[in-house]
């Protein structure tokens, strides 16, 4: 409860995490809202560019921002930024 | 699927071809947890209501002190316990799979509202004594509080989304930063031709002889700028200027034309992620307060406790 | 031209003494991420080359880093693959199992084990980097039992045993021996952590740094052994019982895992008729080319300049082996990227146990001119180099972590860090409310004066950069600098509430001035009203906005109401070393 607020980040920032991130895993296992197997490559991969498979999209949807995959994140990433941007790509999709 | 799309930038990931679109304000995933605490939820909770319908009818004693009330009562309390520790128990648990704490979830709010179902039933419908009914309510309190969060959970990541489109681009860049650059460029257009007198600026002694061959030049600065060298008295603080109220001047962005619209957009970001912000706060404490509801719950069912062992302890001591 | 002439006949390029020889327009030596990096960047950018990646590893791509995760069986082998699977054959990328053995520069083949050849019209090497493993003068070394983690059949092996170890040595001072013994710590193993040098991680950390981690790590159950050497391995019928130290202690264990540290495999370097530039690793300039013509290297064989030290050294880190990576499937096509990501300044995080490390530039900088600021609790500890109003370094341990990127950024872009000192110092900065508000106040600020911003008129070509520290000015970076010189409005969220003006100064400053100089105030000094003649036209005057009304234009003097405090950096009372 004591860590920060924070905002989202803008695409390129997301793209330079998404570069950074060393496939660890850890914030998958801390996610609450994470349901079914997703393998982190994959989520990279379609959090970057390209379509979303359902899944992912389904996982994106799920994600109610509540930050506990920055704690675990052995490089201080933040995962919960890259899914703000995923939902900004699904809705802007959706939006077309 | 994941057949390789080259983008070339990120603009087009927008093209979803074969992929997922859309966000929708509700949505609803059947999983298999899910349904197995639903499931577990009402084969406990349904039977049980049978037998107290029964009871209530049949029975010898209907009443929160009886030994079935008794049961209900310890009964719920378990439930209601591992609500509390058990996904706290399983996040700091090392051994996790990927799914694991989700499925945690849905089995505390299985727990919380069998419990809760319980704790109706132990009541027997008595609603009068005061501290049985206090604990009563923060348990509904609680549990209430969980279900508007898990919607909160749904819809305000929605308009957190719906915040952040309009704070960046369409290739996700910052906003405030195009609209910054596009300002300076309204600007640089505006300044041109307003420069007049512009020194040449090097390290050479250019400026002193330019200085002296334009010869008779004034050496008032108000020739070239309004602004006040920051030594000057400020004489200006015994009178204010108050401009007419049909003058220009009291518009902001007067001077820059054509700035209006950008000062207009800027705005509209800011209060995005204002907006946004807000929204992250209004998660971060729902959270907090179901927390804060659970304490007092808590401790008023301590003092419900309190207060049947005072009723106990007698009977006991016999 | 980095086409390959296919031709069978009259080939211009390798005569050999076969007459159809394979070859391809883009040939990368290593399947290591920088090596798959490029390859798919390089399908990206031209979706008709023909790419070849040769390789002797006989798995695909993994993510190294993960490897901690997967001895302690947090993830699976599946999750450890850095690409989707598949990737390479829907990227029409060939892959040849193979050791590389010669590359003939000049006519621009490399000859593979074996005998076969295989032309290319660009090369890249991405050879990685191999283990030092246990001195080879170590008795005992080939013990069953010692093991040396590097690879991922090292870790299968690794993983075979932990069932059946009680006790196990751990040997080498860096990172990857701490993230080591704590995963050994969590499956229950007792460890014993050996390092020679007297703190741990001694390029990166300060000695309260080292102290802290130390002590957190013996907290957590590890005997630590400073100053302390393996003398010899003892076994017993082929298989390790323990190690002997130099202080003449023997430590039994059935486990002795070697982190020594890694060096680059440079050794085609030396293998090519004609030698290529190497050093500690294959010297590189920033668009990853060697000294020879068509030859790349990338990932952790390549050595870059380090802007900071002025030395070429590999960065052995994931980030930049994937960036690395990018930038060189992009040269490869012959096409040069036109925003190329700099590398900036080498940065490093990781969890060492419960403590989470970031550590970004050269926060143990001290000297001239570098101010070190240090702030430091029970459970965190925050130091941070600072030079003017710059940050240089930045070091920082604590159980919350830090957001490392957007400190970067901070250090590479040269961003001044008035306003957000404490907040750094503490460790609760919000980067993008921070970058945004200022934008927008400088562009609210900029609109109601009517006055342009006081750089835009001074991005003159003669401005050197001289205070960049960091990385080289990139167009982005020119862009941030001049909104960023549109100084705030403080907002009342960050609490520094200094102004300050250099008007104090003036008298001094006479009316030539040099480009250096100009630069210089600019970096120094957010508001000059020097009367000189070339800021007299643009002063930008910033009304102070604590409301985000709109106030009068002609609205008293903002310079006047300043409080005249001219130095922000009163360190006394920050502690300062």
């Amino acid at each position: 409860m004591t860590r920060p607020v924070l905002l989202h980040k803008t695409g390129p920032q997301v793209i330079q995490e998404i570069n950074a991130c060393i496939g660890c895993n850890e914030c998958l296992l801390a996610c609450p809202a994470l349901a079914e197997p997703i393998t982190i490559d994959v989520l990279n991969r379609e959090t970057f560019a390209g379509p979303i498979s359902a899944p992912v999209a389904r996982f994106a949807r799920s994600c109610y921002q509540c930050s506990a995959c920055v704690a675990p994140c052995p490089v201080g990433l933040h995962r919960d930024a890259m899914m703000a941007w995923l939902k900004v790509r699904l809705l802007r999709g959706g939006k077309e | 699927m994941n057949r390789f799309q080259p983008p070339n930038q990120i603009g087009n990931s927008f093209i979803f071809e074969g992929g997922q679109k859309g966000y929708p304000w509700i949505f609803f995933y059947l999983r298999r947890s899910w349904v197995l605490s639903l499931l577990a939820t009402l084969l406990v909770v349904v039977p049980t209501w049978i037998f107290y319908n029964w009871y209530v009818k049949n029975g010898q004693d209907p009443a929160p002190d009886s030994v079935l009330g008794y049961t209900f009562a310890i009964v719920g309390t378990i439930l209601m316990l591992m609500a509390l520790v058990g996904f706290s128990l399983r996040r700091r648990s090392r051994k996790r799979k990927i799914g694991q704490l989700n499925r945690s979830l849905n089995w505390h709010m299985f727990f919380g509202m069998t419990g809760l179902a319980l704790f109706f039933m132990h009541s027997f419908g008595n609603f009068n004594p005061r501290t049985g009914t206090y604990a009563l309510y923060g348990m509904i309190a609680m549990v209430v509080s969980g279900l508007i969060g898990r919607l909160l959970d749904q819809i305000i990541p929605r308009m957190i989304t719906a915040q952040i489109d309009e704070a960046l681009t369409g290739q996700g860049d910052d906003q405030v930063e195009r609209i910054s650059q596009q300002v300076r460029a309204l600007m640089e257009h505006n300044a041109e031709g307003n420069s007049g007198f512009l020194p040449v600026v090097s390290g050479t002694p250019v400026n002193s002889r330019f200085i002296a061959e334009s010869g008779g030049a004034p050496w008032d600065l108000a020739y070239i700028t309004l602004e006040a060298t920051p030594q000057e008295l400020n004489r200006e603080a015994s009178y204010r200027l108050v401009p007419d109220r049909k003058s220009s001047l009291t518009r902001p962005g007067a001077l820059v034309p054509g700035a209006e619209e950008q000062m207009r957009s800027l705005q509209r970001v800011q209060v995005a992620m204002r907006k946004e912000h807000t929204y992250r706060y209004i998660l971060r404490y729902w959270r907090i307060f179901h927390i804060f509801l659970a304490f007092t719950t808590i401790g008023l069912t301590l003092w419900h406790l309190e207060y049947a062992a005072t009723l106990l302890i007698p009977t006991f001591m016999h | 031209m980095y086409r390959q002439e296919n031709s069978k006949q009259n080939s211009t390029g390798p005569q050999n003494s076969r007459p159809s020889m394979d070859s391809a327009d883009i040939v990368i030596i290593g399947n290591g991420i920088a090596g798959l990096t490029a390859s798919v960047e390089a399908r990206r950018r031209d979706p008709d080359a023909r790419i070849v990646i040769v390789t002797d590893q006989n798995h695909p791509t993994i993510n190294t880093p993960a490897l901690k995760q997967f001895a302690v069986g947090k993830v699976s082998r599946e999750q450890l693959l850095a690409y989707p699977v598949g990737t390479e054959r829907s990227n029409r990328i060939h892959l040849i199992n193979g050791h590389v053995d010669e590359i003939h520069a000049q006519r621009k083949f490399i000859a593979l084990k074996g005998g076969r050849t295989l032309g290319y019209g660009s090369l890249l090497i991405a050879t990685g980097s191999s283990p030092m493993g246990l001195p080879a003068n170590i008795p005992g070394r080939d013990f069953d039992g010692v093991l040396t983690l590097h690879r991922l059949t090292n870790y299968l092996d690794l993983r075979r045993r932990l069932g059946e170890v009680e006790d196990a040595v751990v040997i080498g001072g860096g990172v990857h021996a701490i993230e080591t013994v704590m995963g050994l710590m969590h499956c229950g193993i007792k460890a014993h952590w050996l390092i020679r040098g007297e703190t741990f991680l001694g390029k990166m950390l300060d000695q309260p740094a080292s102290k802290m981690v130390l002590e957190h790590v013996r907290r957590s159950g590890v005997m630590v052994y400073t100053n302390t050497e393996v003398v010899g391995v003892v076994g017993r019928i082929g298989a390790v019982v323990g190690v002997v130290t130099n202080h003449n202690q023997m430590i039994p264990c059935q486990l002795v895992l070697s982190c020594t540290g890694t060096q680059p495999v440079s050794t085609l370097a030396r293998q090519c008729t004609v030698p290529i530039l190497q050093k500690k690793g294959i010297i590189v300039n920033d668009k990853l080319r060697t000294s020879v013509r068509d030859i790349y290297a990338a990932g952790d064989v390549a050595a870059l300049l380090n802007p900071q030290t002025g030395e070429y050294e590999p960065r052995a880190l994931w980030y930049h082996a994937v960036l690395q990576g990018r930038l060189a499937g992009a040269m490869m096509t012959g096409r040069e990227p036109d925003k190329a990501d700099p590398f900036g300044v080498p940065w490093h995080a990781t969890h060492l146990g419960e403590i989470s490390m970031l550590t970004v530039g050269d926060p143990l900088n001290s000297s001239e001119g570098i101010i070190t600021l240090t702030d430091s609790n029970k459970a965190s500890y925050r130091r941070m180099s600072i030079s003017g109003d710059r940050l240089v370094g930045y070091l920082a341990l604590g159980t919350a972590p830090q957001d490392s990127l957007a400190i970067k950024r901070i250090i590479d872009e040269g961003l001044s860090i008035r306003s957000v000192k404490k907040e750094l110092l503490k460790g609760t900065f919000d980067a993008r409310r921070y970058f945004s508000h200022k934008r927008t106040h400088a562009t609210q600020g900029a609109i109601k004066t009517g006055r342009l911003p006081e750089t835009s008129l001074f991005d003159l070509p003669a401005a050197p950069k001289q205070l960049q520290l960091p990385a080289p000015g990139s167009r982005s970076t020119q862009r941030l600098q001049t909104t960023d010189a549109l100084q705030s409005l403080e907002q009342n969220d960050y609490s520094e509430s200094r102004r300050h003006t250099d008007d104090l100064q003036l008298p001094q400053k006479s009316l030539r001035l040099s480009p250096d100089m100009m630069v210089r105030q600019r970096a120094e000094a957010e508001w000059e009203g020097s009367p000189t003649g070339y800021r007299l036209h643009t002063n930008p005057r910033m009304v102070e906005a604590h409301t985000s009304e709109y106030t009068d234009v002609d609205e008293g003097e903002p310079f006047q109401r300043h409080e005249g405090k001219r130095n922000l950096w009163t360190y006394a009372e920050n502690g300062e070393q």
